[in-house]
């Protein structure tokens, strides 16, 4: 289970003549369980993303704290398979010298068990791709592959949540629903929760249970997604009203 | 009476002899809106960047591209530069780039304007600030003496589409608009767009994947697949009964996604097209 509670964060902002602190969050404490899929939803500039980092670790709030099954996330052995992470541009996510296989070892070598033999004809294929690409480096792979791969490396390590960083804004309409259904697919596999950051109020609510509306840095509401046409402020209101379906 | 016809239209890499966009014919006619939709690669902002002639070096392009019944491939690059903003607009999808990022976006509209018309430097300002204010930037003068860099991507966006209201031009051509745009602010500027065509009744073509946006503002659709027109037609009858098999899959991906939404929504009115 992560807990947060009570986070502050803020950056400096260094001016000519006085540094002012630029406050991107303030108050914020929510807790997921294992095996959930949450989304956080918001408008670029509300902090969803600098939440996302400090979910990660890396970065640690100003105050407050961050727990997952009690101990400290800042603490690398707390994150080792617990918590992975897809960002949305799958183009620097990959390091460009390493072949799709090497990319999938990476986080498996950090863990030293690399040893494992290890079945990478299933895990691509769960992702939608085969053995054929093993070989294959990152700038032969589409955007919507590289992304695949991204999320190959991610559910290799078995983590208990994975963070998904708009991961799948950058990729196009069609592709994107691919992706959505393959996420959807590896939760029923694998039984792994997610976090789901993202701006993209319809496919939030394609995969998520719960979804957390934030905005200017604070929590404005955190609804189950059934009942997500009972939201209660004026603010998420007009968020949901103005999706393009 | 067409404004703009484009036949046969091919485009190749000059170096390899790759064909990127494979003998495209469409029209466009006054005061239609145009939507060209396809993945990434399929080769729509080539065409867009054809009809401009901006494609970059290596890039060659055949066909006839006429506005107004006047070719357009005859024209010397001199005369084409004439054209460009003030008979055909494009609005890109990265505000960044698209402005001089050295100077403040106003000294950039001042010089724009001042190539195409010749007004005086106060009736130019008037009519860009009346354009911005109408098109939701509440402080023209704030926003003209602020750089590129200062001004948020749905920002920028608007000032484009507010350079476009005071030139009136006869095409306009949007490529990707709303697509480095958060949600919010996506409809806000896709609402932008159906007011810009109230006002101008200018033809307009619009480049983007997410079939939402396509429905809400397009008369016509152009799907391209492979640098290929695999269907065209009227938006209504690409989104009810499409007969390319390419075609009822993007659409059948974008249905699930909002049909969902509209269900969990219990069916309340949410922003439809």
């Amino acid at each position: 289970m992560l807990k947060v509670e009570g986070v502050y964060q803020s950056y400096r902002r260094s001016g000519l003549l006085r540094r002012t602190n630029h406050e991107v969050l303030r108050n914020i404490g929510f807790e997921w369980e294992k095996g959930e899929c949450l989304g956080i939803i918001g408008e670029s500039g509300s902090g969803k993303s600098t939440l996302g980092r400090l979910l990660l670790g890396i970065d640690k709030p100003v105050r407050g704290s961050i727990t997952f099954d009690g101990k400290p996330i800042a603490d690398r052995k707390t994150r080792r398979g617990a918590i992975s992470a897809v960002f949305q541009d799958y183009t620097s996510s990959i390091n460009p010298f390493y072949t799709v296989r090497q990319a999938i070892l990476e986080p498996l070598r950090l863990r030293k068990s690399e040893n494992e033999s290890f079945d990478f004809g299933s895990l691509l294929r769960e992702v939608g791709l085969d053995e054929s690409y093993l070989d294959r480096y990152p700038h032969e792979l589409s955007g919507g592959e590289a992304q695949r791969v991204c999320i190959a490396r991610a559910v290799a390590s078995k983590p208990a949540c994975i963070l998904l960083d708009e991961a799948i804004s950058s990729l196009d309409g069609s592709v994107q629903m691919q992706v959505l259904e393959l996420l959807r697919n590896l939760r029923e596999t694998f039984g792994m929760g997610y976090i789901f950051i993202t701006h993209d109020i319809q496919a939030a609510a394609y995969l998520c249970d719960r979804m957390m509306i934030i905005r200017g840095g604070e929590i404005e509401e955190l609804v189950r997604t059934e009942e997500l046409a009972n939201v209660q402020s004026p603010y998420a209101k007009e968020l949901l009203r103005k999706v393009i379906s | 009476m067409n404004v703009l016809e484009v036949e046969h239209l091919n485009v190749w890499e000059e170096r390899s002899g790759r064909n990127l966009v494979r003998d495209s014919s469409f029209r466009l006619a006054q005061g239609e809106c145009l939507a060209i939709v396809g993945e990434s690669g399929s080769g729509k902002s080539l065409t867009c960047k054809s009809i401009m002639r901006l494609n970059r070096n290596g890039i060659r392009h055949s066909g006839r591209i006429a506005l107004n019944g006047e070719d357009l491939s005859i024209l010397s690059d001199k005369a084409m530069r004439r054209y460009r903003g003030r008979r055909l607009c494009m609005i890109m999808q990265n505000g960044m780039s698209a402005f001089d990022p050295s100077r403040p976006i106003g000294a950039h509209l001042q010089e724009t304007l001042g190539i195409h018309y010749d007004w005086s430097r106060a009736e130019r300002e008037a009519k860009l600030a009346a354009a911005m204010i109408a098109v939701g930037l509440r402080e023209p003068a704030a926003v003209m003496s602020r750089y590129p860099f200062e001004l948020s991507g749905g920002m920028l966006q608007r000032v484009m589409i507010a350079l476009a209201l005071v030139l009136e031009p006869d095409v306009i051509i949007a490529d990707e608009p709303t697509t480095a745009l958060d949600a919010v602010t996506a409809y806000e500027v896709v609402e932008q767009f159906v007011r810009l065509r109230e006002r101008l009744r200018s033809a307009m073509i619009f480049v983007s994947h997410d079939l939402g946006v396509v429905r809400r503002i397009a008369d016509n659709v152009l799907v391209m697949k492979d640098g290929e027109i695999v269907e065209q037609g009227a938006a209504r009858e690409i989104f009810s009964g499409a007969r390319h098999p390419y075609t009822r899959y993007l659409v059948s991906s974008k249905e699930t996604l909002s049909r969902h939404y509209k269900w969990l929504m219990g069916g309340v009115d949410v922003a439809q097209g």
